[in-house]
């Protein structure tokens, strides 16, 4: 096909150019022009652009693992990944293939809905949702300051945390509209709900003059926060245990200023029921996670590592080691008690997902978009 | 509309025929001021080196040297835009690997190591000659893709004063004054530069759901500067210059396509920059001795507010970033022409960076110097052969040598064939941003390795008056190791190192036609070039990315130039291609993986008035005739086609 159409072109490129007369004594030869004629129906040819992936079909995306790659900062690029945990059925792209749209710039987190899906577009100041069987778009709100996570708390109701406002969004996701923002006086992250309260970590520390070292709580009834608990430095992820008992994972902050911690909190009493610290103020601990039984957790600290809730230290020999090639960025334990963690390459490559057993052998592993950064899965 | 570019369309296409298909008439036609450059320096040269068509340069003479390029030379220029950032991937290699060089002194910033291409406009230099891979030793060390050279200050022969004034769509205007004076033996030269632009295009925006036309906001940009030179002629054999290069820009920086719609952004930078250099010059018979000094500054604000989104008072990011630096160097310079087809030159130099900046702990400086020797031997007529060494101190120690030897051969007493080969090793610093930016700068950091090799074949023939042919084809191949990139530490800040293996090779090609006949002058030239340049590092062995293409690296690019002119008439066409581009390293073919490629055509038709004492000039421009929606990079909108007016009045 393309060589046929190439001769065409070149045919009709020698007729309309080349089909002048060449008078004798002619200083500049037919062949020279002839030449110069190809060259440039070359150049016209390699012109041609290419075409995007085609996009796919409305049908149903069963037993999935979605994943939410950020992309680059500014570069527009996140992405969302479909993996078939049964089939090992892989569809990149899935978002953009779907709506011939991209996700946006900087996808943060992503949220399974009754029905639908919501993320997170960071620096596109969005939350998308989507129809959870098609991907189809569904609605949108784009008058966020810079979401972070989301949560539902009632049927018709969702939270959203802010990295730079110092307020939640109360929205509605019906016909995803603001219904009101909740000052809370500092930025938040992690959101959990718990017997109408909402547990919300303060990780960064941006735009506020508190130090970013607090678990707060919020009434959802009045919407006002009612508590808070001291933590560690830079809370950047959060579970509740089996025994209801929330735990809390610190970095230390951005410049390692403090140990790294764990904290454990009684999620009705909010009291501090054990914290336990890492030996070394240079790491940087993240992603905690916990598997379906509740009684296990898991967290990224360069190789991934699990400890019992009922451990009285941080695990010093690795679950999963990374070793020097990959770049563990992200960790979700499914609904199978199987772990997923997201490599995110050199954040300019299309990363890996790596499937492991809950004891850590590998069971496959593959491709996801550029910095996978969170992990959903569907029932 | 269509109609119109179609004709035009089968003008051009007539436009071969014209010498070809007729009676062939060869007549003398006396130009009138028209400086025609070839595109070959040297044929014998042992590198390959390229001078800037004029006749390209004076059609593109109101935009900036990033424009240039991209019309002119195979190098890839990294856009974001019109007015916005641009950089250069020389040879398939980084932006900080190609140097520019005003004057004899290099203007990139000592913080990133690069040049802003678009902050250079090309009213400030009547010269610029690019220097490839190797080649670049001759004038600087570190430019492992290759050097860009400019130069102003030409011989200023008697009073003269030119004015442009350009109108452009997107409230786009552009004034170049240029005042050649000569009072005895001292000459003065100005040129001013004022340029701004609302750049408020609009595009069709398929990164928003639903997809819909907008205008690009927050993307105004001005330049404006001046060149002073003045050139004192104290006797025959000496000669004192001065030159300063003052210039003050500002632009907004515009939102990805996809945020177009949302947020309350204030993002934007200013720069001003002052260039200085006092040379002396003494020229006798074979002998030049040049002694230079000159100070730099540049003064660098960036600044980002942004607000929440339903509350415009409530500011909650505030980065006020300012970056100061201060660079003085000191060059002399010793050209003698030996007996036996020997000529030796020779090189001192020192050169001073301090910068300021808000992102460093305190203020770092460092020092460079460097000695340089050259031997050129001509054999014959037929052999030239160049031997260089250049030696650098920094940071309290000596870099390894950079040796050069190239070789030129004409094979053919009859014909004007010139094969010529070289290779080299050349060695880059760091920049300082790689040193000492706060937090991942790494002091540790080594210089980067290029082992260069260059094959190349240079041909040209004069027929005839009405027919001159020139030919030139490069093989080149270079092995660039301890490539400094940025890449994630086990912090959660990013920090330089020097962990790239890169290997870039390709050809490049060009060839140009020109002459006068029946009335007319023509010139035709197109260049193209094959860039593969991939990441061979052991990191990228492991990671499974090795053998692809670098982000942002065309492997084809090409383009072609044709000029007519007929009595007061003239006429232009360029026609830029550039091939498609990865945006990861992913070898997959995502959409955001890969650019599509794209061509750009513009033409413009002139014309003059001459008066007695002075003349006029009109000129009109069509940009991206074919109004093709593209992205030089991701999700950054261009504008399609669009219009440019220019009427210019010169003395005589």
């Amino acid at each position: 096909m393309f060589k046929r159409f190439t001769k065409i072109i070149l045919r009709k490129f020698n007729n309309l150019v080349l089909g002048m007369s060449c008078g004798t004594g002619s200083i500049i030869n037919c062949t020279t022009i002839k030449t110069l004629a190809v060259i440039i129906a070359i150049l016209l040819i390699f012109g041609s652009c290419d075409k995007n992936q085609a996009p796919l079909p409305v049908g149903e995306l069963e037993h999935a693992v979605f994943i939410v790659n950020e992309g680059n900062f500014t570069a527009g690029n996140a992405s969302l990944t479909y993996y078939n945990q049964e089939t090992d059925e892989l569809i990149q792209q899935v978002f953009y293939r779907k709506n011939n749209a991209p996700l946006g710039d900087v996808a943060n987190s992503i949220f399974i809905g009754t029905g639908y899906i919501f993320i997170t577009v960071n620096n596109s100041h969005t939350v998308f949702k989507i129809d959870a069987k098609t991907g189809i778009y569904n609605a949108k709100i784009d008058q966020l300051t810079s979401p972070r996570n989301f949560l539902k708390i009632d049927e018709g109701k969702a939270l959203v945390s802010d990295l730079y406002e110092n307020k939640l969004t109360l929205i509605n996701i019906d016909d995803m509209t603001i219904l009101s923002k909740i000052n809370i006086g500092r930025t938040s992250e992690n959101l959990l709900l718990k017997n109408n309260e909402v547990f919300i970590t303060n990780w960064s520390a941006y735009n506020q003059e508190a130090e970013n070292n607090m678990l707060m709580v919020l009434n959802i009834q009045s919407m006002q926060i009612v508590d808070s608990v001291v933590v560690g430095k830079e809370p950047n992820s959060m579970v509740i245990d089996k025994d209801d008992n929330i735990w809390v994972l610190c970095s230390g902050g951005f410049m390692n200023e403090e140990k790294p911690g764990l904290w454990k909190i009684h999620s009705s009493t909010h009291k501090v029921l054990k914290t336990l610290e890492y030996d070394d103020i240079g790491t940087s601990p993240t992603d905690l996670a916990i598997n379906p039984a509740g009684d296990s957790l898991y967290f990224i600290n360069k190789d991934v590592y699990s400890m019992s809730v009922n451990d009285n230290s941080i695990p010093v020999t690795p679950l999963i080691v990374a070793g020097e090639n990959l770049n563990f960025y992200t960790l979700a334990i499914s609904n199978k008690n199987q772990i997923y963690v997201g490599d995110a390459n050199d954040y300019n490559k299309s990363g890996d997902i790596f499937r492991y057993s809950a004891e850590g052998k590998l069971i496959t592993s593959f491709k996801a978009g550029i910095i996978p950064g969170d992990i959903a899965f569907i029932e | 509309m269509l109609k119109t570019i179609k004709h035009i369309l089968i003008f051009i296409s007539l436009l071969p025929s014209l010498p070809a298909g007729a009676q062939m008439i060869f007549d003398t036609l006396n130009l009138e001021e028209m400086v025609v450059m070839s595109n070959f320096v040297e044929r014998s040269s042992t590198t390959k080196s390229q001078q800037i068509d004029t006749l390209i340069k004076q059609d593109l003479d109101h935009l900036d040297l990033g424009e240039l390029l991209r019309a002119e030379s195979p190098i890839f220029v990294k856009s974001y835009g019109k007015g916005s950032l641009a950089t250069a991937a020389f040879r398939g290699t980084a932006a900080s690997h190609t140097k520019v060089l005003w004057n004899d002194f290099e203007i990139n910033s000592p913080m990133l190591g690069q040049v802003d291409l678009s902050l250079v406009p090309n009213a400030f230099f009547d010269q610029a000659q690019l220097d490839y891979g190797g080649s670049s030793i001759k004038s600087t060390s570190g430019a492992l893709g290759g050097a860009i050279n400019l130069y102003s200050g030409s011989n200023i022969s008697s009073n003269k004063v030119e004015l442009n004034q350009g109108f452009g769509s997107f409230n786009t205007f552009t004034t170049t004054l240029k005042v050649n004076l000569k009072f005895k033996q001292i000459t003065s030269g100005t040129s001013v530069y004022l340029n701004s632009s609302e750049n408020s295009f609009s595009y069709y925006n398929n990164a928003v759901i639903p997809p819909e036309w907008q205008k690009q906001e927050n993307a105004s940009y001005y330049n404006r500067g001046f060149v002073q030179e003045f050139d004192y002629l104290i006797s025959e054999h000496h000669s004192v210059k001065v030159q300063s290069w003052n210039q003050w820009n500002y632009r907004e920086i515009p939102l990805v396509m996809s945020n177009a719609e949302v947020g309350n952004n204030e993002e934007h930078q200013g720069d001003f920059s002052s260039r200085n250099i006092v040379s002396y010059k003494y020229k006798k018979s074979r002998t030049v001795v040049e002694t230079k000094a000159a100070w730099f500054y540049d003064d660098m604000n960036y600044l980002l507010k942004t607000t929440a989104a339903t509350d415009y008072e409530d500011t909650v990011t505030f980065i006020n970033s300012t970056n100061k630096s201060s660079s003085g160097f000191f060059k002399t310079k010793l050209n003698r022409n030996l007996s036996k087809g020997w000529i030796i030159s020779a090189e001192l130099s020192a050169s001073l960076f301090s910068v300021n900046s808000n992102n460093y702990n305190g203020i770092k400086s460092r020092e460079n110097y460097g000695l340089y020797l050259k031997l050129n031997k001509k054999f014959s007529e037929a052999i030239v052969m160049d031997f260089l060494l250049r030696q650098q101190y920094s940071e309290h120690r000596f870099l390894p040598i950079i040796p050069f030897l190239g070789l030129s051969v004409k094979p053919l007493k009859q014909e004007e064939i010139y094969i010529r080969a070289s290779v080299n090793l050349n060695y880059n610093l760091p920049s300082l941003n790689d040193l000492y930016w706060f937090p991942g700068g790494s002091p540790e950091l080594l210089p980067e390795e290029g082992m260069q090799f260059d094959l190349g074949l240079n041909y040209a023939k004069s027929f005839s008056e009405s027919f001159d042919l020139g030919f030139d084809i490069s093989f080149y191949n270079s092995q660039i190791s301890n490539w400094i990139q940025w890449v994630p530490s086990d912090y959660r800040y990013w920090t330089a190192r020097n962990v790239e293996s890169v290997h870039a090779r390709g050809l490049e090609t060009s060839i140009s036609l020109s002459g006068n006949t029946r009335g007319f002058f023509y010139k035709f030239s197109t260049q193209y070039s094959l860039n593969r340049s991939t990441n061979e590092s052991e990191k990228a062995e492991n990671a499974g990315y090795a053998g692809r293409q670098l982000i942002y690296v065309p492997l084809q690019s090409a383009n072609l130039f044709i000029y007519l002119k007929h009595e007061q008439n003239s006429f232009s066409w360029n026609t830029q291609l550039i091939g498609k581009r990865n945006t990861s390293l992913d070898g997959e073919t995502l959409y955001s993986n890969t650019l599509p490629a794209y061509f750009l055509s513009s033409m413009s038709i002139g014309r003059k008035f001459g008066f007695k004492k002075f003349g006029l000039n009109l000129r009109i421009k069509i940009n991206n005739i074919f109004n093709v929606s593209y992205q030089a990079i991701l999700w950054r909108p261009m504008p399609g086609r669009y219009l440019e007016a220019f009427l210019g009045f010169n003395t005589k």
